[in-house]
């Protein structure tokens, strides 16, 4: 074997290794994950756990009202597990979600587990389309302001994204409402109907007031990664090789850029949560948030403690996916 | 100069200046002025800021997009003026009979595209969208990379600095240019990368006849591996020759940088430096540039207009009106 191809052979084998390397760290990286998710959820609940029964107010009366004996009160107290000491009880509910028994509402008797069932999907939809209204407005001004040599582009830019940062969201939603709902009348204020296609008329409105506060954060963060990699020198090489210009516009500019911003998206999920909870009560939407506000009101502890356990699991499954789509944008964003 | 052919591109006292809407048109480049022929490889050399990236920009077309602009002079390839070339002229010039390997290695691949379809990008603006694999790998093999398979999947930051400057050269050569422009191609990469690189642009040449700029400012490795050389001092061309002819250098910076040079000095001695730094743009006084800083200067070299080349012997021109008092130096 010539001195060249020993060389040549031993690059391939670390090439080899290398690869197997990226493998085994993207299983460890799925594993890590699924093992943080279990573990943030159970700390989530634990909190949910602690504070729902640190806040005043007994569920037991609340649930039966003012007019009831105290023999009924203690009845349904023992009937709920309510009489048991602290530990107890969240041995009671924590056994219960291994078994996947969510447990029951004080209030309505309904398994929460339907409770969740029913009002989730409303919510991520309205995340999802929030996400996706702030993907498709932050993306192309980010990309149009970077473009720009104007500089009164620029400052606009720079002012409006500040002043919007600066608006609430549950303002946005209501200037929403009066504009869309009542002047040009294009959007219900109110109301819901469930199947697919039908429930977007409800839930465009709700999604474009929640990305309000998204568009500006993202649009800067994606407008100075763009403004950063314009001044690459691969960019200039682009330019010279005559890439095509959708393709130019994709691979030499937004793929390397949009790494940050896809995982800051992510970590804004929890934000967005939030958010989505204030549009739900704005708009009458029967998402789990608003159950969550009519729960923590009237001390609803099972549903209180399985909705925040997972609102946890949904922040960090979308941070997964944000660093693994950073990921597959950009080899060069290691996971963690 | 006296070719017998038509040169492939001439330069022709081009002035490019930096335009701004409320300031005076900042001058970068004044009185530029060299040839090159086909086949033939050229070393630009020159003290950082003396204009040389800017010269290669025109005839690459990247000026503009950079703020930059030709306010007077031509830069003219087989026939075809580039200043006015339009950006679809363009288009069929770039990555087609003009190639460019940029300056630095680390960053001149897209990081996130693999190599194989970067290669593809460079094929397809042959025109010819067939086998694009087959001509990739043969591409690969020409600028003598190994395992080829593997590299082809790989990213940019899989490979090292060597061997992502020979992609962006297959990437370059993919039209089968007349010339490549490669901008110090060998910034960031140790000594015996820097020489395989230039072994590689030396058999390029050979083998497919391409005419090759090399940018540098490192005046022993021009020497090494280009037939003329052209001296740049803040922007203007001070110099023009073969290597032969610059062997007995006829301007006062070219004897400068030649004593400066590293691998010619003493064992034990001082480095010898150029007195002085290159005047910045916009800050430039009457007359001869290089006046500030050379041991020769007259008094006629602070009046009037930065001295233009005169020929001497053939090929061999120089920017300086007083060769009779360099034996002095």
């Amino acid at each position: 074997m010539s001195e060249s191809q020993k060389t040549a052979a031993s690059q391939d084998v670390k090439m080899e290794v290398e690869k197997n390397r990226n493998r085994a760290a993207l299983r460890r990286t799925f594993l890590g994950r699924v093992i943080r998710s279990v573990v943030v959820a159970f700390w989530v609940m634990v909190i949910a756990f602690s504070l729902i029964r640190l806040s005043p107010g007994d569920p037991v009366r609340m649930a039966l009202g003012a007019d009831v004996t105290e023999e009924a009160v203690e009845e349904f107290r023992t009937q709920l597990g309510l009489d048991k000491g602290v530990l107890t009880q969240f041995w009671d509910y924590f056994s219960g979600i291994l078994r996947g028994d969510l447990g029951y509402s004080y209030f309505s008797g309904r398994d929460v587990t339907e409770i969740v069932g029913t009002h989730l999907p409303v919510t991520l939809m309205i995340i999802g389309l929030s996400i996706g209204f702030a993907a498709i407005i932050s993306i192309p001004l980010a990309l149009y302001v970077a473009m720009s040599k104007s500089n009164t582009v620029n400052y606009l830019f720079r002012a409006l994204t500040s002043i919007s940062l600066a608006v609430p969201g549950f303002f946005l939603a209501l200037m929403g409402l009066l504009v869309f709902g009542v002047y040009f009348n294009i959007a219900p204020a109110a109301g819901y109907e469930g199947a697919f296609p039908a429930n977007l008329k409800y839930l465009w409105l709700p999604a474009l007031a929640n990305c309000g506060s998204l568009v500006p954060v993202l649009a800067r963060v994606l407008h100075s990664s763009i403004v950063d990699t314009l001044d690459e020198e691969f960019v200039e090489t682009g330019v010279i090789r005559g890439v095509r210009k959708g393709k130019f516009y994709w691979s030499y500019l937004l793929r390397p850029s949009l790494a940050p911003t896809v995982v800051l998206l992510s970590y804004m999920v929890g934000v967005m949560i939030g958010g989505t909870v204030i549009m739900e009560t704005i708009f009458s939407l029967p998402g789990i948030g608003r159950e969550l506000i009519t729960a923590v009101d009237g001390r609803d502890y099972p549903v209180v403690q399985s909705i925040a356990m997972i609102f946890g699991l949904i922040v960090v499954f979308f941070s997964f996916v944000g660093d693994l789509t950073g990921y597959l944008l950009d080899r060069r964003v290691t996971l963690s | 100069m006296s070719t017998p052919n038509k040169p492939l591109i001439q330069i022709k006292d081009v002035v490019i200046g930096i335009p701004h809407k409320r300031r005076p048109t900042l001058i970068i480049v004044n009185n530029a002025n060299f040839d090159i022929n086909y086949g033939e490889m050229v070393g630009i050399v020159g003290e950082s800021g003396s204009g040389k990236t800017m010269i290669c920009r025109t005839m690459i077309g990247t000026l503009e997009r950079r703020g930059g602009k030709i306010l007077s002079g031509d830069v003219v390839f087989e026939g075809q003026s580039l200043a006015t070339a339009s950006e679809s002229d363009w288009k069929k010039l770039r990555g087609k009979s003009i190639g460019y390997v940029p300056q630095s290695a680390l960053a001149g691949p897209n990081p996130v595209l693999t190599i194989e379809a970067q290669l593809a990008e460079a094929l397809r603006n042959t025109g010819d969208t067939k086998d694009i694999k087959a001509r990739s790998k043969e591409l690969l093999d020409l600028v003598k990379i190994r395992r080829v398979d593997t590299v082809m999947k790989q990213y940019p930051y899989q490979l090292s600095g060597g061997m992502r400057q020979r992609v962006m050269i297959a990437c370059a050569l993919a039209t089968s240019p007349k010339l490549l422009i490669a901008d110090e191609p060998t910034t960031g990469l140790d000594v015996t990368v820097q020489s395989q690189i230039m072994d590689l642009l030396k058999e390029i040449r050979s083998s497919m006849g391409t005419a090759i700029v090399l940018i540098s400012h490192d005046l022993a490795l021009i020497d090494e591996v280009c037939d003329r050389v052209v001296v740049m001092h803040a922007g203007a061309t001070v110099e023009v020759g073969s290597v032969k002819d610059l062997e007995k250098p006829r301007h006062p910076y070219t004897i400068a940088l030649n004593s400066s040079r590293i691998d010619i000095a003493e064992p034990g001695s001082e480095l010898v430096t150029i007195k002085g730094s290159a005047p910045s743009v916009g800050e430039w006084n009457p007359g001869c540039r290089f006046a500030d800083r050379c041991s020769i200067v007259q008094s006629d070299c602070r009046i009037g207009d930065h001295p233009a080349l005169i020929g001497g012997s053939g090929t061999h021109q120089t920017a300086c009106i007083h060769t009779e008092l360099l034996e002095r130096i």
